[in-house]
């Protein structure tokens, strides 16, 4: 059995410790095997265009399986579990080649640790261009250091923090709040209520890369900021998994959907809270990964256990800290009838135009109508919506003009959450992030130019908002305020369209 | 509803020729091949039987408008509830008009000027190998992304009409990218009801499947055209 474990308490045993030192060994000889066109299965780039490479398909060598990375997907978490698999192989292979330890495997970086404020670090053996462990065997550079990472407004390879302004982006508690996978209910078909609104922990059912799909919340929230909090290679999936700590990052991600399958009741099989889809289109999914002889074939039911061969590994620790107790959630008027039901969101108001995400905040209005299809027959005239959700959709472009956006709806006047996003929170309904839109946007791209797609259970907010008289039932403000944006002016992404729904 | 129809209509179209052969390639007996070929080029071309018009717009029906469902549906929850049909109704006003204009230069194309120039079979062996290949081309699968593209919708006003109709209109170009050799084939194979049927599957297998195997598609096509071939010529 192999033990991932945490790389800030081996960086506080030691900077090199030899699971940091052997990976950086391993990293340099993979680095070695690139040649030209990439097409070693174990090399390092081989290993990145899994991921994402920006080089057109008509020019890849052939029979590489490349750009295959799940994203806004059901298959998010599977995926990427089977692609840390085949990593982590070839680099314990490599290492045994060189001379290390046969049970060697990969660390993970736990940013989210409130307690160490270190780990809001990138961890030391990642930040020196040169490496200092003083045994002669030390590569000329060091292979773990990226000097394209983030240096604004903080120097991540300088050793800065994370900024405590931030910590909406490393929070794990609302993904830790969600209790299901991909639904809100059971496990049957899902409703267009679910399949429009409710993400889950691991998202929605989606096929595989599927176009139009969302994001489950622990894709967003850490996964997409971490992303580009990090910046540089990592902060675009065509080159992020170049960044040897996007490997890390996404073992702690591996590690996360453990916590959360522990939360689940083990005496109760029949409650599907915390626990993975049951159903057999999920788990019967299939994923190759890699090239060659060392190529892995799996389907998603044969790395759910991750103790259990092919896999066996386990973390070293699956404590989170500050897991939330589920609260129920938010339903403003009970359903007459109380046995399963279906409900129809029913579109109320939209934005016109297309809204621009740019460097400063941008404020959009949606004039809203009264509901005439089945929120009215549900409710009844002039009654409370039974839910309330928000959707940012058809995100497009291919320059981000920052890491990415908050949403928040009807703030007050001169209100600037810009300068200090702690601000503001009871209005604060989502975010936007902006890994990936690049790829999303492109016509013939495995999203079908349909760009990213957001949606937002605002329930709660709507009943605060008009307990304080603060909702004006026909208009709408949405304020979408950058978060990390870029030094210059521009980008080009907009959103497609904002749309609030009723239920 | 409609796409059922326009089925049943198809069928109709292929049954008077049916009891010729074992299987449904509508009208290639032996004795009835140059009738055939002019009754088929008569309603191909609207010219005899005054249904040209008519079995194109059904074989589109057919053939084409169930792989709109995913895109009616975003239609419909992308709009504002009392608008839903009418954005639904301008959506296919837009895609239908496309591939009627497409599947009458098909026709044309295929009946009119290919047929004659190389013969059937020549003009029916070069469908059948064009969809085949058509099938496992990566340009396919690219094409194919596309079919899945929604787009925002102006809430209210002509804008919300024009949007509409733009997404049918952009729809139906996606959709002919990805399904044109499939309907040059099932054109050149006189719109047999087993053929048709056979690529309809392929068609729908394509753009609703998790993950569409184009080898397996690409056998199909091959498949149910070697069969129909195979009780074709003997009487040719």
């Amino acid at each position: 059995m192999f033990e991932r474990r945490d790389v800030w308490e081996l960086s506080e045993e030691d900077p090199w410790h030899e699971i940091i030192w052997w990976y950086a060994r391993a990293v340099t000889a993979m680095q070695g095997r690139d040649g030209t066109d990439f097409s070693d299965p174990t090399s390092w780039r081989y290993l990145a265009a899994i991921h994402g490479i920006s080089i057109p398909r008509r020019s890849w060598p052939r029979g590489v399986t490349w750009r295959e990375c799940q994203h806004n997907s059901w298959f998010f978490l599977p995926w990427h579990r089977i692609y840390l698999h085949y990593f982590e192989s070839v680099v314990r292979r490599t290492i045994v080649a060189l001379g290390g330890p046969g049970d060697w495997a990969l660390p993970y970086w736990d940013y989210s640790d409130p307690r160490r404020p270190d780990v809001r670090k990138l961890p030391p053996a990642f930040r020196e261009p040169r490496m200092s462990s003083g045994d002669p065997l030390d590569p000329p550079v060091n292979p773990l250091f990226v000097s394209e990472r983030r240096t604004t407004p903080f120097n991540i390879n300088q050793g800065d923090e994370i900024p405590p302004e931030l910590d909406f982006a490393l929070d794990t508690a609302t993904a830790f709040g969600q209790r299901f996978f991909s639904r809100l209910t059971v496990d049957l078909d899902p409703s267009p209520e679910e399949e429009l609104f409710a993400r889950g922990f691991g998202g929605p059912r989606t096929g595989w890369n599927w176009a139009g799909g969302m994001p489950g919340v622990l894709e967003v929230v850490p996964h997409n900021w971490v992303h580009g909090i990090v910046g540089g290679w990592m902060s675009d999936p065509t080159t992020a998994a170049r960044d040897p700590i996007f490997w890390l990052h996404h073992a702690n991600l591996d590690r996360l959907w453990e916590a959360w399958l522990a939360l689940g009741d083990p005496s109760d099989p029949d409650n599907r809270e915390f626990r993975n889809p049951s159903t057999a289109r999920w788990r019967n999914m299939w994923f190759k990964v890699g090239g060659g002889a060392s190529t892995v074939t799996l389907r998603v039911r044969e790395v759910l256990d991750t103790t259990q061969p092919p896999l066996n590994y386990r973390y070293s620790n699956i404590a989170v800290p500050s897991v939330p107790t589920p609260a129920p959630v938010a339903v403003l008027a009970a359903s007459a009838d109380q046995g399963p039901q279906e409900f129809f969101p029913e579109k109320v108001g939209a934005s016109e135009d297309r809204v621009p995400l740019e460097t400063t905040a941008t404020e959009v209005e949606i004039a809203i109508g009264a509901p005439s299809g089945p929120a009215l027959r549900e409710r009844g005239e002039g009654a409370q919506p039974r839910r309330v959700y928000l959707k940012v959709e058809n995100v497009r472009g291919k320059e981000p003009a920052a890491a990415g956006y908050l949403v928040y709806v009807n703030l007050p006047p001169g209100a600037e959450p810009a300068t200090d996003p702690t601000t503001y929170k009871d209005r604060r309904v989502g975010q936007i992030t902006m890994f990936g839109v690049l790829q999303a946007s492109e016509p013939d791209g495995e999203h079908s130019g349909n760009g990213l797609t957001f949606s937002y259970d605002i329930t709660d907010v709507y009943k605060r908002l008009q307990e304080a008289g603060e909702w004006d039932p026909e208009r709408l403000q949405v304020a979408l305020v950058p978060v990390l944006p870029g030094a210059a002016q521009g980008g080009d992404v907009s959103v497609g369209q904002v749309s609030l729904f009723y239920t | 509803m409609t796409a059922v129809v326009a089925w049943i209509f198809m069928a109709g179209m292929s049954h008077p020729h049916a009891s010729h052969t074992e299987i449904t390639p509508a009208g290639m007996s032996h004795a009835h091949t140059s009738h055939t070929h002019a009754s088929h080029t008569g309603i191909i071309l609207g010219r005899g039987h005054g249904q040209g018009t008519l079995g194109t717009v059904a074989m589109v029906i057919a053939m084409m408008l169930p792989l709109t469902l995913a895109n009616v549906r975003h239609l419909s929850l992308s709009s504002l509830w009392r608008r839903r049909h009418r954005a639904i109704a301008a959506f296919l006003v837009g895609y239908l008009a496309v591939w009627i204009v497409v599947q009458t230069v098909i026709v044309g194309g295929t009946w009119g000027l290919l047929v004659p120039l190389i013969g059937w079979e020549t003009a029916a062996g070069i469908a059948m190998v064009t969809a085949a290949l058509w099938e496992v081309s990566p340009i396919k699968r690219q094409r194919l992304r596309r079919c899945h593209r929604t787009v925002p919708l102006a809430p209210r006003g002509w804008r919300a009409d024009a949007d509409c109709a733009h997404y049918g209109v952009t729809t139906g170009f996606s959709c002919v990218t990805m399904c044109w050799a499939l309907m040059v084939t099932a054109t050149a194979f006189f719109h047999s009801f087993l053929v048709m049927s056979v690529l309809f599957g392929v068609q729908l297998s394509g753009r609703y499947q998790q993950r569409p195997s184009p080898g397996l598609a690409s056998l199909a096509v091959l498949g149910v055209c070697l069969l129909s071939f195979a009780a074709l010529l003997p009487h040719h």
